[in-house]
């Protein structure tokens, strides 16, 4: 995902700072990469104020945060707002080429799968 | 159409129009039927005049009334790109209005648009797709810009039953148009603009801070790769309740943007941008997914993006 533009951290915190009731970010594993740097930047301190309520963060089936959005969820918990990673089911495509466009099928908070190994 | 349905057809526009609950013509047929139409159908309750090729331009006789009409749907048919859509000015009381294949916003006025709208108290269904025209979609001619700002001056309309408005044209345009009305219990808004927003879009959020119904658990912002057709948008933004985005019905989502845009730090920062605009109602959501769709990064730098239908199906 290396390839993809650059999009500057305003323009990522200025359409996240209108979802002030969101609980729950599903991300694309293509998105991931570029979502981290708007909220824990490698030459700055993680956003503040972004997704006030933010309690859960999914990635999806077949990918791995890598540990990147860790230092968001760390200065979330040390604010007393813990955020869990957790994973969603597969969605109709089985392949990431053909999007990841909504929610597992099943898509209800009892069929989040804790993966905590994965994001060690 | 056979000959002989033609003949039936033909027989009961000419002799029996005042018994006529129903029309539903298309071309080619349409343009040897609608000539006979010249008259009052009093009891007409339903029209559909359609053509799949915007080359055909049948227009309804002047002398075409129908008193007690509810539902109009003129898909690219001549009286839908006759500039000023005379046929509109005689009539009143519509539960449906569906036109499609608009020639111009100069070709429907926002003001005139809204006059007429104001004779139609029982609204419910509001469609309007403008006719995709790549060079004037993108252009901002002096012309517009007056006609969109003699709309901002024009009476507020209520309609009270609207409940659903698809639109797909310029951004200016809308928001000419929903500065004007009043729709309190709108439950579906489906957007498809010919080009990115460039500007911020205040009425659009007045529009939708009255519009309390329009409010959604969900949203999902999914972002493409390198396109120019809006009908393969490259940012989607769809909000709905949780058993749309649960079946993935997404052409069901009671709320769709849908705008082409080229490189992906663009699509962000016009989603941003609109985002703005939507904030009364990404205020409820509380599930939020970020997708980045169906592309292919090539050593050319291209993208290549993988056809989805966004149109909404009327």
């Amino acid at each position: 995902m290396g390839l993809l533009p650059e999009i500057p951290r305003e323009a990522w915190l200025e359409l996240l700072r209108h979802f002030s009731n969101v609980k729950k970010l599903q991300l694309d594993s293509g998105m991931t990469w570029k979502l981290s740097d708007a909220l824990c930047p490698g030459d700055g301190q993680p956003a503040e104020g972004v997704l006030p309520k933010l309690s859960k963060l999914l990635r999806p089936h077949h990918a791995d945060f890598g540990g990147i959005l860790d230092p968001f969820i760390a200065a979330r918990q040390a604010a007393g707002q813990p955020i869990s990673k957790r994973r969603y089911p597969p969605t109709y495509s089985d392949s990431e080429s053909k999007g990841e466009l909504w929610f597992g099928s099943d898509y209800k908070s009892s069929t989040e799968l804790d993966s905590e190994s994965d994001f060690e | 159409m056979s000959t002989k349905d033609e003949e039936g057809v033909l027989l009961a526009l000419q002799h029996h129009h005042a018994r006529i609950r129903l029309i539903n013509l298309r071309e080619p047929d349409l343009q040897k039927l609608v000539v006979v139409m010249g008259k009052s159908f009093p009891m007409l309750e339903n029209l559909r005049l359609i053509s799949l090729d915007p080359h055909y331009c049948s227009r309804l006789p002047e002398t075409f009334t129908a008193q007690r009409l509810r539902h109009l749907a003129l898909i690219q048919v001549g009286d839908v790109s006759a500039p000023g859509l005379p046929l509109l000015a005689s009539i009143t009381g519509l539960v449906t209005l569906s036109l499609r294949g608009i020639s111009s916003p100069t070709s429907l006025p926002i003001n005139y648009l809204v006059s007429r709208l104001s004779l139609m108290p029982l609204l419910e269904h509001l469609y309007l797709e403008f006719a995709s025209k790549p060079f004037e979609a993108q252009s901002s001619s002096p012309g517009h810009v007056e006609n969109d700002q003699a709309a901002l001056q024009t009476q507020m309309v209520q309609l009270s039953k609207l409940d659903e408005i698809v639109f797909r044209g310029r951004c200016r345009y809308l928001e000419g148009l929903v500065s004007c009305i009043h729709a309190p219990l709108l439950t579906s808004f489906t957007l498809l603009f010919f080009s990115q927003p460039s500007t911020p879009l205040p009425r659009l959020s007045e529009f939708l801070t009255a519009a309390e119904e329009l409010r959604y658990p969900v949203c999902s912002f999914t972002f493409s790769g390198l396109t120019e057709n809006p009908m393969n948008p490259g940012v989607s933004i769809v909000i709905a309740g949780l058993k749309e985005f649960a079946h993935h019905f997404s052409e069901e989502a009671p709320f769709r943007i849908c705008f082409p845009c080229r490189n992906l730090d663009a699509q962000v920062a016009c989603a941003a941008r609109i985002s703005t605009a939507l904030a009364p109602v990404l205020s409820s959501v509380e599930r939020l997914h970020l997708g980045y769709y169906a592309t292919d990064w090539h050593s050319t730098g291209t993208w290549v993006f993988c056809p989805r239908s966004h149109v909404k199906r009327g």
